[in-house]
């Protein structure tokens, strides 16, 4: 069982270090996890075991040889099923990418984790094309919440938070368009990142919607969190949306936790759409952070629909060839999403992105005041598989397109956000998010660590 | 100023013809009821008086 095995990567590594634990070992015990829960969760879409095992062995060949190891020696991540995997189909999600080719390189963020010694078992189930926040797939299955089976892990990045949720890998990676690594960080009660917009490079990561699209890791602890985070950094031309800037480490400030931070806590939208256990995991790490001041972000009703123009616009744009030829083939969940997404008037997307960049600037001010803002992750906790709609107080919405009403506004202007993982009563758990101004990941991680240092926040290893 | 209000369905009915892309009056009407929904939420944003000045962030930088 992985219990018998360092549960973190910080841990992992070192044990690998000390000779107390082949990678190997550590490699063949997630494969094994995987073989016995994959069936019941469905996380993964594909597994990489062969190269596990390669890149493990050579992690031990090199300790053997007594040379240095790079920092996430041995340590097991998947990635989602849209970062290209060398010599794998990447599928984002989709039947009609089952006959593509097999990418001939990795992707960048899985290349800068193969340089760090980490070693991949597979790629991860999603919602297809990444349009969705509950992983429920017609053509490659639902991945379940490791917490409740009855549940559905959150999406579009639900294999990623509930393998890493269940054990059966360290880390993972997953992309955020509107929402798609809190929402599932948030449901099945671990940490996750999505950094500034323009950050960590998005090359050799399928698009969706390619004006918010953003790329993160999910772990178990913030320490974790902050040093996968520390080793996707880097400096990547190929994609157009990354800025040239200074690689911020984070690791070494995180002991630093909210001392000296300035935390406010969103209320007005943020208040409104969130149910009462939502609320109380929000009260929760205000008083652990010391968060008394109430904000208002105005507009953000706004931001939310703009996002939800911007997102339908460019994914309707991306697949209408396909749209047009191949229209059986598609998930019959977005498919006349995405049409509806293609037919949205040009100047209403045109009106979202000026909005966007005056939203920008409004919440530019409040940061003027705050070094980190908190607010519900999700407006609920998971919610059952095929629920057609969630409730918050007495209004009753939709839930494939409302799962994400709390995160879509911040991403909408790039911020970064680090969910921390919050159990509120003896129920299932659900995130906060921790959010920072740009380029301010240092800040929402060392929030984040605070709650987590605190015992306010912290995910529990499903076991089984 | 009068209030103008789409038609959604013919909207929708000769976009459909014009991209070639085959539909059911039952599609063409799950279409319609999106539009219809990102319209309700859009109103908000698309209606809001913006300075002049500000440009398209759709060339993005945090």
């Amino acid at each position: 069982m992985i219990k018998d095995f360092p549960e973190t990567a910080t841990l992992c590594s070192a044990l690998i270090r000390s000779g107390e634990v082949s990678a190997l070992e550590v490699a063949q015990c997630h494969l094994e996890r995987i073989s016995q829960l994959n069936g019941e969760l469905n996380c993964f879409t594909t597994l990489t075991e062969a190269r596990a095992i390669a890149e493990a062995q050579s992690i031990d060949q090199l300790r053997a040889r007594s040379q240095p190891l790079p920092a996430l020696a041995g340590v097991v991540y998947s990635v989602k099923n849209l970062f290209d995997v060398q010599s794998q189909v990447t599928l984002a999600g989709a039947k009609i990418r089952l006959n593509d080719k097999p990418a001939d390189k990795d992707a960048y963020l899985v290349d800068r984790l193969k340089g760090a010694g980490a070693v991949l078992t597979g790629m991860l189930n999603m919602d297809a094309y990444a349009y969705g926040f509950t992983t429920e797939n017609t053509h490659f299955g639902v991945t379940r919440n490791p917490h409740d089976l009855r549940c559905v892990a959150g999406g579009s990045s639900g294999g990623s938070a509930a393998a890493v949720a269940a054990g059966l890998s360290h880390f993972s990676l997953g992309s955020d368009t509107n929402g798609s690594i809190r929402v599932p960080a948030s449901f099945c009660g671990i940490f996750g990142l999505k950094p500034t917009f323009g950050r960590l490079s998005r090359s050799g990561a399928f698009p969706f919607v390619s004006s918010l699209d953003h790329v993160g890791p999910l772990a178990r602890n913030v320490s974790d969190l902050s040093l996968i985070y520390d080793v996707l950094q880097g400096h990547d031309p190929l994609d157009p949306a990354y800025a040239n800037r200074s690689l911020d480490m984070t690791s070494a400030t995180l002991h630093q936790g909210s001392e000296g931070l300035r935390i406010g806590v969103l209320t007005d939208y943020f208040e409104k759409w969130a149910d009462p256990r939502a609320r109380k995991a929000v009260q929760m790490a205000a008083n652990a952070l010391g968060a008394k001041d109430a904000v208002v972000l105005e507009h953000t009703e706004k931001a939310r629909a703009a996002a939800f123009v911007i997102t339908g616009s460019e994914a309707g744009s991306q697949y209408l060839n396909e749209l047009r030829q191949i229209p059986e083939d598609f998930e019959p969940l977005s498919r006349e999403r995405l049409l509806a997404g293609a037919l949205i008037p040009a100047a209403w997307y045109h009106k979202a992105q000026r909005f966007r960049r005056w939203y920008q600037a409004q919440a530019a001010e409040v940061f003027k005041h705050f070094d980190v803002l908190i607010a519900p992750a999700t407006p609920c906790s998971a919610t059952e598989v095929g629920a057609p709609t969630l409730k918050i107080g007495s209004i009753e919405l939709p839930t494939r397109p409302n799962v994400g009403l709390l995160t879509q506004p911040i991403s909408f202007i790039g911020l970064p956000v680090t969910v921390a993982a919050m159990w509120p009563d003896a129920g299932l758990p659900i995130g906060v998010q921790l959010i920072a101004a740009p380029w301010r990941e240092d800040l929402c991680l060392r929030a984040a660590w605070t709650l987590e240092q605190s015992k306010v926040a912290e995910s529990r290893l499903k076991t089984f | 100023m009068k209030e103008k209000k789409f038609n959604w369905e013919a909207y929708v009915f000769n976009m459909m013809e014009g991209y070639g892309l085959d539909s059911s009056p039952e599609q063409r009407d799950l279409i319609v009821q999106q539009l219809k929904m990102i319209e309700a939420l859009a109103q908000g944003f698309v209606d809001f008086d913006l300075p002049m000045h500000i440009e398209s962030a759709s060339i993005f930088r945090a």
